[in-house]
This record gives structure tokens, C-alpha cells and sequence, in this order.
């Protein structure tokens, strides 16, 4: 026999071949199924929480990044301008108690 | 921030512009607060020189008080030969200025009779 097996065939030949299976081996047969299906849907659970963190990390640890980034950018923003606003202080301190008069520095 | 909500330290040392305080630009107010903090730290003649500047200092533009502080600085970068040497010719013209103040008083004034 040499003819080419079609789906609806070998789905013929399934049902058939389970009417010749015992009520015991059907129920073993279940139980199994359904031990299967239990394991496939924590698999599914645990791979989907993976898949979560797979796809959101780089997202993630960008927008982590960024944030610092910013937060970096503002904290020196902030302490460059003390810094000059403490500069500028210190100068005028020195020309104060300079022994040169404030003239020699005034056009 | 006006007068009246400054430190009694810090109206004690701020005092010769007491009257002119509240007309002052912010920022030339925050500096004066910086320089009445360090104030304390500086020596006797500093602190004469300080008093003695302030009012005039006060009465700068903001323009001018720029100008002075970049000069001020710039003139700290030359080497101390050179502002020793600049300091005792503006000493010897303070001096003169002072002979001449004297000379030009009436007799009883110069001669302290």
C-alpha cells in the first residue's frame, strides 16, 4: 500500500483504535492528560513571568538609567551653581578686606 | 530680604549700609550675608578695611562690582613680586594724599596749635 495518508484518515484510524481501549487504560490514560496539562500550564505561568522580564528588562534598566541620569544632571546643576554663588561671596569678602582700595579695581 | 529680618550679628556687621539694605539687589544681599559669615574669621585691619569699604562697595553698579571681581581676580593670579609692587605704590600714594591733605589745612589744623 502505497497511497498517501490524509489527516482526516488518521484521525479515522485514532477513533477507531480508542473504542478497543479498556475503561482502566482510558483512565490511566486521563489521569496522565491531566498531569501533563497541570505541569504545561505552570510551565506556561513561570515562562510567561519570564517572558515578562525578558521583553521589559532592557526597558526597564533604560528608563532606570535615564532617571538616574537625570537626577545626576540636577544634582550638579545644583551644586555648580553653590559652588559659584560661594565663589562669587569669597571674592567679594577679599576685595573687602583687601588692603587695596576699591578704586584700583573700578574702571 | 529686608533689614529688619537680618540677624542682630549680622546688622552689627552689615551696619555702615544699613539704610541703603532694603534697596539692594538680591544677590549683592546674599553676598554681604556670605561676607558678614566670614567676617568674624577676618584679622583687626581686615575687618577696619571691610567697614571702611563697604558703603562704597554697596554704591557700585552690579556692572561695576562684575568688573572689579574679574579684575580682582586676574590681579590675584600675578605673581606676589609684582602685587607686593603694586601695593606699596598705591600705599605711597595713599601717603601723599594724606601729606597733601595735611598741607593744605589751615595753619592751626597742620601745626596742632
Amino acid at each position: 500500500m502505497n497511497q498517501k495518508l490524509q489527516p482526516e484518515h488518521i484521525r479515522q484510524a485514532l477513533d477507531n483504535s480508542l473504542e478497543q481501549i479498556g475503561p482502566s487504560t482510558l483512565a490511566r490514560l486521563r489521569h496522565a492528560r491531566e498531569q501533563a496539562l497541570a505541569r504545561h500550564g505552570a510551565a506556561s505561568a513561570a515562562s510567561g513571568w519570564a517572558a515578562k522580564w525578558h521583553f521589559d528588562t532592557p526597558h526597564y534598566k533604560f528608563r532606570y538609567f535615564a532617571a538616574a541620569a537625570v537626577f545626576a544632571a540636577v544634582l550638579f546643576s545644583g551644586a555648580a551653581y553653590w559652588q559659584q554663588e560661594h565663589e562669587a561671596g569669597e571674592v567679594d569678602v577679599a576685595i573687602l578686606a583687601d588692603e587695596l582700595p576699591i578704586e584700583v579695581y573700578v574702571d | 530680604m529686608s533689614w529688619a529680618k537680618l540677624t542682630p550679628a549680622q546688622q552689627e556687621i552689615l551696619r555702615p549700609i544699613a539704610a541703603e539694605w532694603d534697596k539692594l539687589p538680591n544677590k549683592l544681599q546674599k553676598n554681604l550675608l556670605y561676607a558678614a559669615e566670614r567676617y568674624p574669621s577676618l584679622t583687626p585691619d581686615e575687618k577696619l578695611r571691610f567697614n571702611d569699604k563697604l558703603k562704597k562697595w554697596s554704591k557700585l553698579t552690579p556692572e561695576q562690582r562684575k568688573r572689579a571681581r574679574e579684575k580682582f581676580q586676574a590681579f590675584s593670579k600675578v605673581p606676589e613680586a609684582e602685587r607686593e609692587k603694586v601695593k606699596q605704590m598705591v600705599r605711597e600714594q595713599e601717603a601723599r594724599k594724606a601729606q597733601g591733605a595735611v598741607s593744605n589745612a589751615p595753619p592751626s589744623e597742620a601745626t596742632g596749635r
